[in-house]
């Protein structure tokens, strides 16, 4: 059994699958890519059992194929070739051979029966109704990178641990917390007469970020899978199984005091000032008054404390307010484009909400922080 | 304990009474665990290398370890504590800590109870032991070594102070030889020696531990007594004055006792993965019923679903009844973070 394929092709079509081979895992057949050829159509899939990625390439083949090949190692020589035709020779010996105009290079394969069963789609006819949409994929890219660092890493909540898509009449949402902070980014009107939320693992988005172009998404969704489809590439990802957290009910609406500050200066005294916050605490305190922030931390342990100035716009009452400066930094490090931030206050004990100054047309984007209690 | 370990063996070997004993072995590069008072008075003492001790003590009787035997008659002492109160604090088979502000006995005095305790463990082990008695528990620890072997030590409230002063601060638990070396270069030898400094310079010189010396000397060192029982479920339950029948009634009878449940369970920072309900009828006849989930329950809201669903599975309650209850267990005794000042979202 034999296939030949261009290097340079197949290189495009694993540098695509690849981010879903996992790298630690208890199962180490998911180390590998399986290949199935059907008439003359190469087909790659790699999973975690969690998602899976697949996509398809034509080459030059006599007979239909299935084996599979050690990822890592077959991905690292072909990316290391020039351009020339790759020939696969499959042995019954459980040897492939390729061979290019000046090498030759011997892998071990295994049998597809060996492959686990990889998430998979259920077909129309499962008497599920499925739901279809489009998102440009700029804009899904945009969405993961401002929520994806919010999703909580401890298993306790496990719905936490995920992206919650939600449509809604307004559009669709992305929601990302640990309960300490927590990412709300609308974007308006896209709305497919679905009504639904959708808990997205975080390994699902991680590997979509690095997928993601510019060119549209189809999203394909059923109550435990959704399949993103871009290009000739396939994810499916199984769903979190678990009810999301109702979000809305933690979003304060009274937050009368606004604190308009060029993010820049902000984020730079944060900075700083993290260099002295106590290590278990990291805390940093806000004293807000009159057009002035005042961020000050202190570091016991090491004998160590500082101060900054930075100028702002307020007319609320006088406030002082302590914060993670890591979860300040993370949250700031995400606004980085903006010119200037706001932060709507309340009181020292109340949820922080911090949002871009200028509103865009198409979405709305909106960070929420709990403070840290002050002891003095 | 007095010299604990080798007191046990004087016990049970009367043979041994009144000789120099060591708990250990004798080989070459063995070491003491403990040596009996006769033993002390040549200068040997625990974690010295056997070699040394029978140079130093040429008639030492070398006893091995019997440990599961300590561990039965720490076990025997820790229900005498129990005797008076649950506030109980291990720090090794032969030492604890015992908060006695409120006591199962109603004794005011903390002295009467440390006699009588002493007197239960003599009496019923044929064991000695010290005691010290203050305010917290670096006091109390310090105090219990003031008076060794059968002592009983105070240190009264108004007088703490004095004492802490006037203590050398090798006996201050925390400072070891080389630290009580580094100190008494610098010419501190006393507590109020140690006072005189700054919390940040104690940091700068002694690092982590100089934070705790700043507190303990000062008597703010956080202090409370922690009992190390392992808790293996949580549950609530509730009896009616008049049994009930009415479905709706009993959910939300079942509403409450989730709610009440979840708070036991926040308070103790735990949760549990098995909710057992338990139904109790009018003719006292009793019903559990289980389940168990792939995570600790983490809200009020799925802790009543779950209840809810026994109440309803295998078939609602064919009787009135009497009493209803409501478990966790399988709990994850998860460790509290080091920092709670950290406020989170309620979601």
């Amino acid at each position: 059994m034999d296939f030949k394929v261009n290097s340079k092709e197949l290189e495009k079509l694993l540098t695509k699958i690849i981010p879903a081979v996992p790298s630690r895992t208890p199962m180490p057949i998911l180390e590998n890519f399986l290949f199935e050829i059907k008439d003359g159509l190469l087909t790659i899939y790699a999973t975690d059992l969690e998602i899976s990625l697949k996509s398809s390439l034509k080459v030059v083949a006599e007979e239909n194929i299935n084996l599979v090949v050690p990822a890592k190692l077959l991905y690292e020589i072909v990316r290391s070739l020039k351009e020339t035709t790759i020939h696969f020779d499959i042995n019954k010996n459980g040897k492939i051979n390729l061979t290019t105009d000046n090498g030759k290079y011997s892998l071990s394969y295994l049998d597809a029966d060996e492959y686990p069963e990889i998430p998979s789609f259920p077909e129309k006819d499962a008497g599920e109704e499925l739901r279809e949409i489009s998102i440009n994929g700029t804009e899904l890219r945009y969405a993961f990178e401002k929520t994806a660092f919010a999703m909580s890493k401890e298993e306790m909540r496990p719905a936490m641990m995920g992206t919650l898509f939600e449509f809604t009449d307004d559009g669709l949402r992305f929601v990302a917390t640990d309960g300490h902070r927590l990412v709300n980014l609308l974007y308006k009107g896209k709305n497919n007469d679905i009504t639904n939320q959708y808990v997205v693992p975080e390994r699902a988005i991680s590997v979509l970020m690095k997928i993601l172009d510019e060119k549209d998404v189809k999203m394909f969704l059923s109550k435990t899978h959704i399949s993103f489809r871009l290009n000739d590439i396939e994810l499916i990802t199984r769903l979190i199984g678990q009810k999301y957290p109702d979000y809305s009910a933690v979003i304060p609406l009274e937050n009368e005091f606004l604190m308009k500050i060029k993010t820049k200066d902000v984020h730079d005294a944060i900075k700083r000032m993290m260099l002295f916050s106590a290590t278990n605490t990291r805390r940093v305190k806000f004293s807000i008054k009159e057009n002035s922030l005042e961020i000050s931390a202190e570091d016991l342990d090491i004998g160590a404390s500082g101060t900054e100035n930075v100028v702002c716009e307020y007319a609320g009452d006088s406030i002082d307010i302590g914060f993670n400066s890591g979860y300040v930094n993370d949250i700031l490090s995400h606004l980085s484009g903006e010119e200037n931030v706001v932060f709507k206050l309340h009181s020292p004990t109340k949820a922080v909400i911090v949002e871009p100054q200028k509103k865009k047309e198409n979405s709305d984007l909106m960070m929420l922080l709990m403070p840290v209690r002050l002891n003095n | 304990m007095d010299a604990f370990y080798a007191s046990v063996e004087q016990r049970d070997n009367p043979q041994l009474k009144g000789k120099p004993v060591a708990v250990g072995w004798p080989d070459k590069r063995g070491v003491l665990t403990t040596a009996s008072y006769e033993a002390r008075k040549f200068g040997v003492h625990s974690a010295m290398p056997s070699v040394t001790a029978k140079k130093k003590c040429p008639d030492l009787i070398f006893v091995k370890p019997r440990f599961d035997v300590y561990k039965k008659v720490s076990k025997q002492i820790r229900e005498i504590f129990r005797e008076y109160t649950d506030l109980v604090e291990p720090l090794s088979l032969d030492e604890a800590f015992l908060d006695v502000t409120e006591n199962k006995m109603n004794i005011s005095s903390a002295t009467i109870i440390a006699k009588e305790i002493k007197q239960k463990i003599r009496d019923r082990l044929q064991l000695t032991a010290s005691a010290g008695i203050s305010i917290n528990k670096f006091l109390a620890k310090v105090a219990s070594d003031m008076d060794k072997p059968d002592g009983l030590f105070v240190i009264p409230p108004d007088k703490t102070i004095e004492f802490i002063e006037k203590l050398q601060i090798e006996k201050i638990p925390g400072i070891g030889k080389v630290t009580a070396q580094k100190m008494k270069s610098m010419n501190i030898n006393t507590g109020y020696d140690l006072k005189q400094f700054e919390r940040v310079e104690l940091v700068r010189l002694f690092g982590k531990m100089g934070a705790y010396y700043y507190q303990i000397i000062r008597n703010e060192y956080d202090s409370n007594v922690v009992p190390d029982r392992i808790r293996k479920s949580i549950s609530t339950e509730n009896t009616f004055t008049d049994d009930l029948s009415d479905e709706s009634q009993l959910l939300n009878e079942i509403k409450n006792i989730s709610e009440s449940l979840f708070i036991s369970c926040e308070k103790l920072n735990t949760s549990g993965k098995t909710v057992t309900l338990k139904i109790k009828y009018f003719d006292f006849e009793q019903r559990t019923r289980s389940k168990t989930i792939d995570h600790p329950v983490n809200s009020k809201e799925e802790l009543f679903n779950i209840a809810e669903e026994l109440f309803r599975k295998p078939e609602k309650p064919v009787k009135p009844v009497r009493l209803l209850g409501l478990g966790l267990s399988n709990l994850n005794n998860y460790e509290k973070k080091n920092d709670d000042s950290q406020m989170v979202l309620n979601l």
